[in-house]
């Protein structure tokens, strides 16, 4: 057997113990493996995963009991049989890399990185978020959810129905204090959305982490850490995926009451942007709350790292990658048609960006210059209120512009990077060949 | 466990046995009014009066 470590194998065996800080938390709830699937939780917050018999293995680590007496307790607990070779392959090959046993090494990050949020600023520390989650979290009892919302359809019952018209009116958002109402709405009904997360998580029972600003492909993005809530059974997870969309309704009844009180209809501005937000959201071929809706009713943790092993899967004369056969049947479907949809809707939005490409930088760059001149032209003429518009838009359009040119050096880094690899490949093939 | 024919553990089945870590939990809200101007600006351009918000494509 390669790779084993033979230390492990001698006299005066070591008596292997969980790290510090390691939680078994018990089974996956809802999963779509055809086996069970049981997670641990390391002392950096990371959540692992792992079949029966390594989370077997992991249980019994003692500190007490080495190799030859882990491999009679696992064969004992799981029916099977494994051997000192065995259980030392385990420690080695999936618990130690993995940061589970003292004194092990613990690799860097799992590498998940297909459309991560970039440029990561927690501005909420976990403590922080803690208790405006815990006084938060009663919306999410049954009845103040029923109440809360009759009254959101009520409310837009009333705006569909009682003449309120969304006509759009030029005029109406050239006004810089409209204009700031507008941004400011957006602002934080997105970071209301979070707590919605944080809340639901920790309704659950799962603790929420921090709340930050980064950049998801171009945009700003708030965001959550709510990596405990894999801990929730499949209802706690989908009440977590679905908090952030509740609050963005919620944020309509006092824009709907600010509309009432005032009449103007930038209040209908703010109410149709969290509609936007919501409907966006639903989306579940980027990394929002759809796609986690998505993966929580399918039971599978990380869809984008199935792409690869789907279309392996899908070649001819090949059989099915390890990671898609270990899905139930209605899953494994489920999953093959998220991945063929999802890598042609992203083939297709990246080719109109690269067509598209030349005119969305003009235009944003000429968008930028004006608006720069506009804030000088306003600020000149004692306009405040104007010029700080301006500034604002003049930064947000940048922000976007600044998002691209990043999210374009990642993407020629990734294909070079792909490029050297398929290079190397060939080369190794052709000396083998030689 | 399963056993190979010589009686010793299947190791093909325990390398295939799953041990990862989960990708973080990030959820996320864009500003999505944000992404107007970047996404079409001159088509907003074309439609601001029929259908978008002016301000976005406004000096």
């Amino acid at each position: 057997m390669t790779g084993l470590s033979l230390s492990l194998l001698g006299p005066g065996l070591p008596t292997p113990r969980l790290a510090d800080g390691v939680d078994l938390l018990g089974e996956f709830q809802g999963g779509g493996s055809i086996e069970p699937r049981f997670l641990i939780r390391r002392s950096d917050g990371a959540m692992l995963i792992f079949s029966t018999i390594v989370y077997r293995l992991a249980e019994e680590l003692d500190g007490r009991a080495d190799a030859a007496e882990l491999a009679e307790r696992i064969s004992l607990r799981t029916g099977g049989s494994i051997d000192v070779a065995g259980v030392c392959y385990l420690l080695k090959h999936k618990l130690e890399p993995l940061g589970v046993v003292a004194g092990g090494g613990q690799q860097a990050g799992s590498g998940h990185s297909v459309l991560k949020l970039a440029g990561r600023t927690a501005f909420f520390t976990a403590r922080a978020v803690r208790p405006a989650a815990s006084l938060l979290r009663h919306l999410f009892h049954t009845p103040v959810v029923v109440c809360l919302l009759t009254a959101a359809v009520a409310v837009h019952l009333w705006l569909l129905h009682g003449g309120s018209s969304l006509a759009p009116s030029r005029d109406l958002l050239e006004r810089p204090e409209n204009l700031l109402v507008i941004v400011l709405v957006a602002f934080l009904g997105a970071l209301f959305h979070e707590f919605g997360h944080a809340a639901a998580s920790l309704y659950g029972g799962a603790t929420p982490g921090v709340i930050g600003l980064g950049l998801y492909l171009v945009w700003p993005a708030f965001y959550t850490d709510i990596t405990e809530s894999y801990r929730l059974d499949r209802p706690g997870r989908i009440r977590t995926d679905l908090g952030g969309v509740y609050f963005n309704l919620l944020v309509t009844l006092p824009l709907a009451g600010m509309y009432g009180l005032t009449a103007n209809k930038v209040w209908l501005w703010a109410i149709l942007i969290q509609h936007l937000v919501i409907l966006q959201q639903f989306m579940p071929f980027l990394r929002l709350d759809g796609y986690y809706l998505f993966s929580d009713l399918t039971g599978v943790p990380d869809l984008f790292g199935h792409i690869g092993p789907v279309f392996r899967s899908l070649l001819p004369g090949r059989t099915a990658a390890d990671k898609v056969a270990k899905l139930r049947r209605g899953v494994r479907a489920a999953v093959v048609l998220w991945v063929v949809s999802t890598v042609c809707v992203l083939a297709c939005l990246a080719g109109w960006l690269l067509l598209s490409l030349p005119r969305i930088v003009k235009g944003a760059g000429n968008l930028v210059t004006a608006l720069w001149i506009s804030a000088v032209h306003h600020a000149a003429l004692g306009r405040g209120l104007a010029s700080l518009a301006k500034v604002i838009q003049a930064t947000l359009v940048s922000i976007q512009l600044l998002g691209l040119a990043i999210m374009l050096v990642a993407a020629l880094r990734l294909a070079y990077r792909s490029g050297c690899k398929a290079v190397e490949r060939l080369g190794g093939n052709k000396l083998r060949a030689g | 466990m399963d056993k190979n024919t010589d009686g010793g553990v299947n190791y093909e089945e325990l390398m295939s046995e799953t041990a990862e870590e989960l990708p973080q939990r990030h959820l996320l809200a864009t500003v999505t009014i944000l992404g107007f101007p970047i996404v079409g600006v001159s088509d907003v351009a074309v439609n601001a009066d029929t259908s978008g918000p002016g301000w976005l494509i406004s000096t």
